[in-house]
């Protein structure tokens, strides 16, 4: 699913490496907490594994992909087999609830009616269906982050990537979102999530991918 | 419920920039089609004159001419193909004409005029030729300089316009680019996430040239009915240049509205592209 093989990163304005020989392998299905503190490069990893950053050095494979010399449209393709959830949401205030979660069907031409119930059972799902109509400007935290993870999965992604999904919300809601998360997992869709939430990382048995100054230093479980 | 949500996502209408380039393409489109129009209407207005000037030329000859002389060469003249006719002006019709360059008490004998109706390959220095070797008192009235003159003066006025053109294109495209590039810019965060869910760069930019598209095509429907009704004003207050303003001018005065649409359309697809590559 995602196969790391000494992957550095280094920003072209910075003198340190953000990541150094990371090698890693997510099997398909599984569920991963990647975690280490600020600035350790869980940041620069996401994004390597959604695409926006390509490593300066090593191989990495995405969904089957090599990403040495892939194209804007390959990583838009393999960005529709994902779904990603951010901290600060990255919702869209223009748009409803309801359109902001069929966006990734949108882009891919109009909606079958089948979409369309995927939509409304999604958010019926995440607990939101009697917020369609809302914009996001006027949800709260919690809810937003449920939008956006209704977003991330209403295509049914293979893989699903997290980067701090509880970081925002308060420790209920920050359950109630990573219990949605183990379902999705449950159902097939490979799951990673970075965050620095120890007591979050220690309420699920999941394996720990723990990073340090851009070095992966262990895997526990 | 579909594409119109990636559409509504990335709305660059509303942005303030947007609703200038309107205003901009209908003011530079209106004065394109008026130039056109008006380049199209005097090179009419020439064609026509220049028709009239080539197909006359006239002789005059002095009061005492023997008419044998005058019959000999008015013979020897239409023996040449370009001349179709020739006319011998009658006293009255030159005293008419030279009555206001004359004193009220003339005691001058009027000159003879004969006018010669010719097609426009008449070869004026072979006409200057036999007139002056039949009667070499003779004066033709050779009009090729002037028409060279006025032939040279249109064409200035026609390159001219041509380069006034070309400058409102320049700003058009300079116009449009300058309002794509802002309206993606302000609207970064919006592409990200269109990115994250999977949209191309096509995509996206496609849904940035449609708007584009939408306020160019406002842009062609104002500047042509604002160019359509200044033409009938022109019309309607000067009522001779009705016959210089044919169908060619009514099609460039709304052709060039559309080519000024197009260019923008272009200039937006080349410019959302690199923008949007550059997130």
């Amino acid at each position: 699913m995602i196969k790391l093989e000494n992957v550095s990163f280094r920003y072209p304005e910075g003198d340190q490496r953000a990541l150094d020989s990371i090698s890693l392998e997510l099997e398909k299905g599984s569920f991963h907490f990647l975690c280490g503190p600020s600035g350790a490069g869980k940041t620069t990893l996401f994004k390597m594994m959604y695409l926006e950053l390509l490593p300066t050095s090593g191989r990495l494979s995405i969904l089957g992909s090599n990403t040495n010399n892939i194209s804007r449209k390959q990583i838009a393709e393999l960005r529709r087999h994902m779904g990603i959830v951010f901290q600060d949401f990255r919702l869209l205030n223009k748009l409803t609830v309801w359109e902001n979660v069929a966006l990734p069907l949108s882009i891919l031409g109009e909606l079958s009616a089948q979409q369309k119930q995927a939509v409304n059972d999604i958010l019926d799902w995440v607990g939101l269906k009697h917020k369609i109509h809302e914009h996001p400007n006027k949800l709260s935290g919690g809810e937003k982050q449920r939008v956006a993870i209704a977003r991330a999965v209403v295509n049914r992604p293979k893989l699903l990537i997290a980067d701090e999904p509880t970081g925002n919300v308060d420790v209920e809601m920050g359950k109630r979102i990573m219990h949605l998360l183990c379902e999705l997992n449950k159902h097939g869709t490979t799951v990673l999530v970075a965050t620095h939430d120890q007591e979050l990382i220690n309420s699920f048995n999941y394996p720990r991918l723990h990073i340090k100054d851009g070095k992966l230093h262990k895997e526990t479980k | 419920m579909s594409v119109k949500t990636a559409y509504k996502a990335l709305s660059l209408k509303s942005d303030p920039i947007f609703k200038l380039l309107v205003v901009m393409i209908i003011l530079l489109g209106w004065l394109a089609s008026l130039g056109g129009a008006s380049i199209i209407g005097l090179e009419n207005l020439y064609h026509k004159w220049n028709l009239t000037q080539k197909s006359r030329v006239n002789i005059y000859l002095l009061a005492q001419t023997e008419t044998k002389s005058i019959d000999e060469l008015t013979q020897e003249l239409l023996e040449q193909d370009y001349i179709t006719g020739i006319k011998h002006i009658k006293e009255e019709e030159t005293k008419e004409l030279l009555e206001q360059y004359l004193i009220d008490d003339y005691k001058l004998e009027l000159p003879k005029i004969l006018e010669l109706q010719t097609k426009s390959s008449a070869n004026f220095a072979q006409i200057k030729q036999i007139v002056t070797t039949k009667i070499p008192t003779a004066q033709v009235d050779d009009p090729s300089e002037i028409l060279n003159s006025i032939a040279n003066g249109v064409r200035f006025a026609e390159a001219i316009t041509l380069v006034i053109s070309l400058v409102i294109i320049f700003v058009i495209s300079l116009i449009v680019s300058l309002t794509t590039r802002a309206g993606l810019r302000a609207q970064k965060r919006q592409v990200e996430i269109l990115q994250y869910v999977g949209a191309s760069d096509s995509f996206i930019a496609v849904l940035a040239v449609k708007q584009v598209f939408y306020c160019s095509l406002t842009g062609f429907v104002g500047s042509t009915l604002l160019a359509i009704s200044s033409i009938y004003f022109v019309m309607h207050q000067w009522p001779i240049l009705q016959q210089f303003i044919l169908a060619n001018v009514w099609f460039v005065a709304v052709c060039l509205p559309l080519f000024i649409c197009l260019v923008a359309v272009l200039v937006s697809m080349f410019i959302a592209k690199r923008v949007i590559r550059g997130n």
